[in-house]
C-alpha cells in the first residue's frame, strides 16, 4: 500500500471511530440480517429439498436434494385442495369479513369519540382499546361458552343448555364467528389509525364546507373522509394482513371441524411432520403480507402529506349529535359491555361451574381455583392456585414480558439512534429497511421458520429449540419493528444539536447517550416497553410451534387446556393473563403519567 | 495562542457544494463575523471549524493544532477540540436545571464539587442569571435562555467562542441589548470568536472583521468600515446597508463617468475598458434641497417614511429611483418637487460585467 492510500485508510479509520452510529449500524445490519434474511433465504432452500420424513414417503429421496415436491404437492398435487386451495379460500374470506367488520366499526366509533359532543370523551378513549391490549382470541373462548354446540363433544354451549335449541354449526364453528370474533377484536386498529387522523382535521375546514352551502353528510363525504383516507388504507391493510396470519381464533372455532385456515394448516403440518409443506406455506404468508405492505406504502407515500395538519389556527369543534346523543351513547356503550365485560363474565363465570352444563347455584365450586387434584373432575389437574403447572407459565410468561420490554426498548432506541444520525446513507437506510422487516412475516410464518432455523446448532448459537432463550429471541426480533420506529421517532423529536453541545464540552458517546439522549428519549421508552411486554403476553400465534413442556407459557398453557376441552381451566388462566396485562398496563400508566419530560421539542 | 486557519476547504452535500474553497484566517482574540444570506454556508462553515461537520478537503488549524486535514489526514474529534459553541437553538438540555446545564460539561472536565459550584456562581452572576440556577430550561424566557448558553460556554473557558445566530430567536428589541452583553463579554474575556450571522446590522456592530460569504465562497473580509464604505462588489455593496445602496447605471463619457442619462457628471475620471459602469451611492450620501439649486437634479417624491431618528425618502427621477436618508423628520410630502444631489466623493465604481470594484 502506498503511503497516501494508508494516510486515507487512517483518516478514514480515525473519522469513523468517533462516528459510533456507523458502528453500530453496521452491527445491527450484520444480526438483523442472520436474524431475518438467513431464515428465509434457509427457509426457502428447506422448502426446495427432501426432509428427513420424505425419505419414508417419496421413494428415491435424499434428504436435502433438491426438488419441486413440497411446491407440487401443496401448489397442484392431489392433496392441494385442502393443503392450499381451501384454506387460502378461507384465509381470504376471512380476512375480507374481519377487515369490513372491523372497519367500519372501527371508523364510526372514531367519528363518535372524537368528533362529536358525546358525554365521557376521555373514558370511552381509554376503554375502547382494552381488547387492543388482549389476547385476540378471548371472544373466541367466550363464543364457544354461548355458541357451542353438541356436534364437538365436550359440554355444549349457553344456548342448547338454557333454551334447548342447538345452534347450527355455521353458528357454532367455522368462518362466521371467526369473523365476529376477530372483527371485534381488531376493530381497534382502525380506531386508533383513524381517530389519529382526524384528530388532526381542522374543523375549520369541514366548517369552510357548511359556509359553502354543503350539508352534513356532504361534508362527510366530500372533507372529512378524503382526509382520513389514507388511515383508512392503511387500516385495511394492516387488519388484513393481521387476521390472515393470526392463529389462536381459527385454532379455537376451526380446528373442531376441520375448517382451516393457511396459519392452521401451517400448525397441523408441522404436526403431522410435514415440514416442507409448512414452508412452502409459511412463504405463501409472507408473500401476502408483502404485497399487502407494498400497498400500504404506497397509499402513504402518496398521501402522507393530508395527515400533518394542525399547526395555527387548529380548532376541533364537536358535531352536536342532538337528540341522537342519548341513544347513540347508550349503543356504544352496549357495545363495549357486549365485547369487554359480557366475555370476561363468561369465562369467570365458566370457572366456577362444577359441570359445565349445569346453571343451578348448587353447581358452583371453587375447586377448579383452589382444589387439589381430584381424578373424577378434569382428569385430576389440580386447581388453577395450587397447580405448578400454571405458576410456571405465570413465571415464564412475565419472565418473557420482561426481558423482552427491556430487550426491545434499548435495542429500538439504539437502532432508531443508529438509523437517525446516519440519515441519507445507504447504510442508514439498509438498516431502517432490516428492522422492519420482520412485519413482512406472519406471526406463525416466522415461527415456522424460526422453528427450520433454529432447530439445530447454526454458526455460533447452540440448538435453541427447547430453551427459553429461543422464544426470546423470536419475540423480541417481531417486536424490532416497532420498536425501532419508536426508537426513530424518540430520536427525531430530539435536536441533534443537544447531542452535539454535549460533544462539544468533551463528552464521550456513552455519556452522551446516558445522560442526554437516553433521558430525553426516557418516555418512548416506556410506553415501548409497555406495548412490547403487553404484545409478548398475550402471544400466541409467534411461538405455538416453538413451546416445547418446559418452556410453557400462559397462552399455550390455555391452548393446551382448551385442546383437551378443560374449558374451566382455560378460561380461569385467560382471566389471569388479562388481569397481568391490565395491571401491568395500569402501573406503567401511573409511572409515566407522574413525571413526563418537558419540552423535549426544540422550536 | 488560538488564531484559527481554515484552508481551502471545499464542503458538498450529496454533490451540492455548501462551502466553496475557503480560506480565512481569524486572529487570537479577534471577533470575525460571517455574514451572508441564509443558505450561503455559514453554519457549515462554523460547524467544521467545530468539528460537527467533515470537510471533503482542506485544512483547519487552531493555535499550533491541526484539527482537520484532508492532507495529512489529522482529524479531532468535537469533544477533544475544546471549543466553545453557541447553537442556533441554544441546545440547553431540556432534563437539567440550568445549575445542571453548566456542571455538567464542568464534571466531565473533572473540576472538583466546589471549584464547579464556584464557577457556576460567577457565570450566572456574569450573564444576569443570579437566583435562577434551579429552573428548567423551559421556565426561562427566550432572552434568558440565551444567555444560560453563553453561560454554560463561558463556564467551561474555552479559547474560542463559536457562535451560530445566538440572537435570531429573540425579539428586536432584546437582540439590541444582547448585542451590548455580547460586545462586553468579548472585550472581558478576549477569546477568539467566529460569529455567523444574516444581519448586516448585527455583524456592522459586533465585528472586528466581517467575512461577507455568498453561494460558499467568501466574497470580502474587512473591517465593519471597509465592509461599508468600500465594498469589493456589488453583492456585499447590496447586502450590507440598510436602506439599499443606490446603484446608478453610469456611462463613461471623455474619461469621466456620467450617470442618470447623463444629466449627471460625476467628474471622476475612470479607465476602463468598456463604455458603461455601475456607480453606487449609500442614502445618507445623497443631499436633499426643497429649492432649486445648481448643479443639482430635480426629482419628484415618490414616498416618505419617517422613523424617528431618520426619514427615508424614495425619489423617482426619470425612470430610476433613489432612496435618501434625512436626519429627523421632514416636511415633505408624495409628489412634492425637490432637488438632489449625489455626492460623487462617496461614490464606487463598478465593472458592469464582473460587478467588481474598480474605483
Ligand atoms: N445536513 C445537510 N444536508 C444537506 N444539505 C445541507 C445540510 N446542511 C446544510 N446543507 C446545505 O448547505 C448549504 C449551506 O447551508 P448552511 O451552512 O446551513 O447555510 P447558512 O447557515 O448560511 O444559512 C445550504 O444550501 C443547505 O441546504
Ligand atoms: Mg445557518
Amino acid at each position: 500500500m502506498n503511503d497516501q492510500g494508508h494516510n486515507r485508510l487512517k483518516f478514514g479509520l480515525a473519522k469513523l471511530r468517533y462516528k459510533n452510529y456507523y458502528i453500530l449500524a453496521v452491527v445491527f445490519i450484520v444480526i438483523f440480517t442472520f436474524l431475518v434474511l438467513v431464515p428465509l433465504i434457509k427457509i426457502l432452500i428447506t422448502s426446495l429439498s427432501f426432509q428427513a420424513n420424505d425419505e419414508r414417503i417419496v421413494r428415491g429421496a435424499r434428504e436435502g436434494a433438491f426438488t419441486f415436491y413440497h411446491y407440487t404437492r401443496v401448489f397442484v398435487g392431489r392433496l392441494s385442495r385442502s393443503l392450499f386451495y381451501k384454506p387460502l379460500k378461507n384465509t381470504i374470506i376471512i380476512g375480507i369479513g374481519v377487515t369490513t367488520l372491523s372497519m367500519f366499526m372501527g371508523t364510526i366509533l372514531a367519528w363518535i369519540i372524537v368528533r362529536t359532543n358525546i358525554p365521557f370523551k376521555k373514558f370511552l378513549n381509554t376503554v375502547i382499546v382494552i381488547p387492543y391490549m388482549m389476547p385476540s382470541w378471548v371472544l373466541a373462548l367466550a363464543w364457544l361458552l354461548v355458541f357451542k354446540n353438541n356436534r364437538t363433544g365436550g359440554a355444549p354451549g349457553m344456548i342448547t343448555d338454557l333454551f334447548g335449541i342447538v345452534p347450527p354449526d355455521w353458528l357454532s364453528y367455522g368462518i362466521f364467528p371467526i369473523i365476529i370474533c376477530l372483527g371485534f377484536h381488531y376493530y381497534a386498529y382502525s380506531f386508533l389509525l383513524v381517530s389519529g387522523a382526524l384528530e388532526t382535521v381542522n374543523s375549520e375546514l369541514e366548517e369552510a364546507g357548511a359556509l359553502s352551502g354543503l350539508d352534513k353528510l356532504k361534508v362527510l363525504k366530500k372533507i372529512t373522509f378524503p382526509l382520513v383516507l389514507p388511515a383508512l388504507g392503511s387500516s385495511f391493510v394492516l387488519t388484513f394482513s393481521r387476521s390472515m396470519g393470526t392463529f389462536g381464533t381459527p385454532a379455537l372455532l376451526g380446528l373442531p371441524v376441520r375448517i382451516f385456515t393457511i396459519p392452521t394448516q401451517i400448525y397441523a403440518s408441522i404436526n403431522a411432520r410435514n415440514t416442507g409443506d409448512s414452508f412452502v406455506l409459511a412463504l405463501v404468508l409472507v408473500f401476502m403480507a408483502a404485497i399487502a405492505i407494498y400497498f400500504n406504502s404506497k397509499i402513504i407515500g402518496k398521501r402522507k402529506s393530508y395527515v400533518t395538519m394542525g399547526g395555527k389556527g387548529f380548532r376541533s369543534k364537536p358535531n352536536n349529535l342532538g337528540i341522537w346523543r342519548i341513544p347513540i351513547t347508550v349503543a356504544v356503550f352496549m357495545f363495549l359491555i357486549i365485547i369487554i365485560i359480557i366475555p370476561v363474565i363468561l369465562l369467570a363465570w365458566n370457572t366456577l361451574m362444577l359441570l359445565p352444563d349445569d346453571y343451578s347455584l348448587s353447581n358452583l365450586t371453587t375447586h377448579f381455583w383452589v382444589g387439589e387434584s381430584n381424578f373424577k373432575i378434569s382428569s385430576g389437574e389440580e386447581g388453577i392456585f395450587r397447580n405448578p403447572g400454571i405458576w410456571g407459565g405465570v413465571a415464564n410468561s412475565i419472565k418473557l414480558g420482561i426481558s423482552a420490554a427491556l430487550l426491545n426498548a434499548f435495542l429500538g432506541l439504539f437502532v432508531g439512534y443508529a438509523i437517525v444520525r446516519s440519515r441519507g446513507t445507504r447504510i442508514s437506510r439498509s438498516l431502517e429497511a432490516l428492522s422492519f422487516a420482520p412485519y413482512v412475516f406472519p406471526s406463525i410464518a416466522m415461527g415456522a421458520i424460526y422453528l427450520g432455523m433454529f432447530a439445530r446448532p447454526v454458526g455460533p448459537f447452540p440448538a435453541l429449540y427447547g430453551t427459553f432463550w429461543l422464544l426470546l429471541l423470536i419475540v423480541v426480533v417481531k417486536n424490532m419493528p416497532f420498536s425501532s420506529r419508536t426508537g426513530m421517532s424518540a430520536m427525531l423529536q430530539i435536536d441533534k444539536s443537544l447531542e452535539e453541545s454535549a460533544q462539544i464540552e468533551g463528552m464521550p458517546w456513552f455519556k452522551r447517550f446516558w445522560k442526554i439522549i437516553f433521558p430525553l428519549s426516557r418516555s418512548g421508552f416506556f410506553s415501548g416497553m409497555l406495548l412490547t411486554f403487553i404484545t409478548s403476553m398475550r402471544e400466541l400465534s409467534l411461538i405455538i410451534l416453538l413451546i416445547t413442556p418446559s418452556t410453557r407459557v400462559l397462552t399455550t398453557i390455555i391452548f393446551g387446556y382448551e385442546d383437551q376441552d378443560m374449558v374451566q381451566h382455560a378460561n380461569g388462566v385467560t382471566l389471569i393473563l388479562m388481569l397481568i396485562i391490565v395491571s401491568a398496563n395500569f402501573i406503567m400508566r401511573r409511572f409515566l403519567g407522574s413525571k413526563s419530560v418537558i419540552g423535549i421539542k426544540e422550536s | 495562542m488560538s488564531g484559527i486557519k481554515l484552508s481551502n476547504i471545499f464542503k458538498s452535500y450529496s454533490g451540492i457544494p455548501a462551502v466553496r474553497s475557503l480560506s480565512l484566517e481569524v486572529k487570537d482574540g479577534e471577533f470575525l463575523t460571517l455574514l451572508g444570506p441564509s443558505g450561503c454556508g455559514k453554519t457549515t462553515t462554523l460547524r467544521m471549524i467545530a468539528g460537527l461537520e467533515d470537510a471533503d478537503k482542506g485544512e483547519i488549524v487552531v493555535g499550533n493544532t491541526v484539527f482537520y486535514s484532508s492532507l495529512k489526514g489529522v482529524y479531532i474529534p468535537p469533544e477533544k477540540r475544546k471549543l466553545g459553541f453557541i447553537f442556533q437553538s441554544y441546545a440547553l438540555w431540556p432534563h437539567m436545571t440550568v445549575r445542571k446545564n453548566i456542571a455538567l460539561g464542568l464534571e466531565q472536565q473533572g473540576l472538583g464539587r466546589e471549584d464547579i459550584e464556584k464557577r457556576i456562581e460567577e457565570v450566572l452572576v456574569k450573564v444576569q442569571l443570579e437566583g435562577l440556577g434551579e429552573r428548567y430550561p423551559s421556565e426561562l424566557s427566550g432572552g434568558q435562555q440565551q444567555r444560560v448558553a453563553v453561560a454554560r460556554m463561558v463556564a467551561m473557558e474555552p479559547e474560542i467562542f463559536l457562535m451560530d445566530e445566538p440572537l435570531s430567536n429573540l425579539d428586536a428589541m432584546l437582540r439590541i441589548d444582547m448585542r451590548t452583553e455580547l460586545k462586553r463579554l468579548h472585550h472581558e474575556l478576549k477569546a477568539t470568536t467566529v460569529y455567523v450571522t444574516h444581519d448586516q446590522n448585527e455583524a456592522l456592530t459586533l465585528s472586528d472583521r466581517i467575512a461577507v460569504m455568498n453561494k460558499g465562497e467568501i466574497k470580502q473580509i474587512g473591517s465593519p468600515e471597509e465592509i461599508y464604505t468600500k465594498p469589493d462588489d456589488l453583492f456585499v455593496a447590496r447586502f450590507v446597508g440598510s436602506p439599499r445602496i443606490n446603484i446608478l447605471q453610469g456611462t463613461i463619457e471623455k474619461g469621466t463617468v456620467r450617470v442618470l442619462k447623463g444629466r449627471f457628471n460625476t467628474n471622476t475620471q475612470i479607465k476602463y475598458k468598456n463604455d458603461s459602469v455601475f456607480a453606487t451611492i449609500r442614502p445618507e450620501d445623497v443631499r436633499i434641497n426643497q429649492r432649486k439649486t445648481e448643479g443639482w437634479l430635480e426629482a419628484k417624491v415618490y414616498s416618505v417614511l419617517p422613523a424617528g431618528s431618520e426619514t427615508l425618502v424614495y425619489l423617482k427621477y426619470n425612470d430610476s429611483s433613489i432612496t435618501v436618508k434625512m436626519n429627523g423628520f421632514s416636511s415633505l410630502k408624495e409628489d412634492d418637487l425637490v432637488w438632489f444631489y449625489p455626492d460623487p466623493a462617496k461614490m464606487n465604481f463598478y465593472s458592469t460585467e464582473t460587478e467588481k470594484l474598480i474605483k
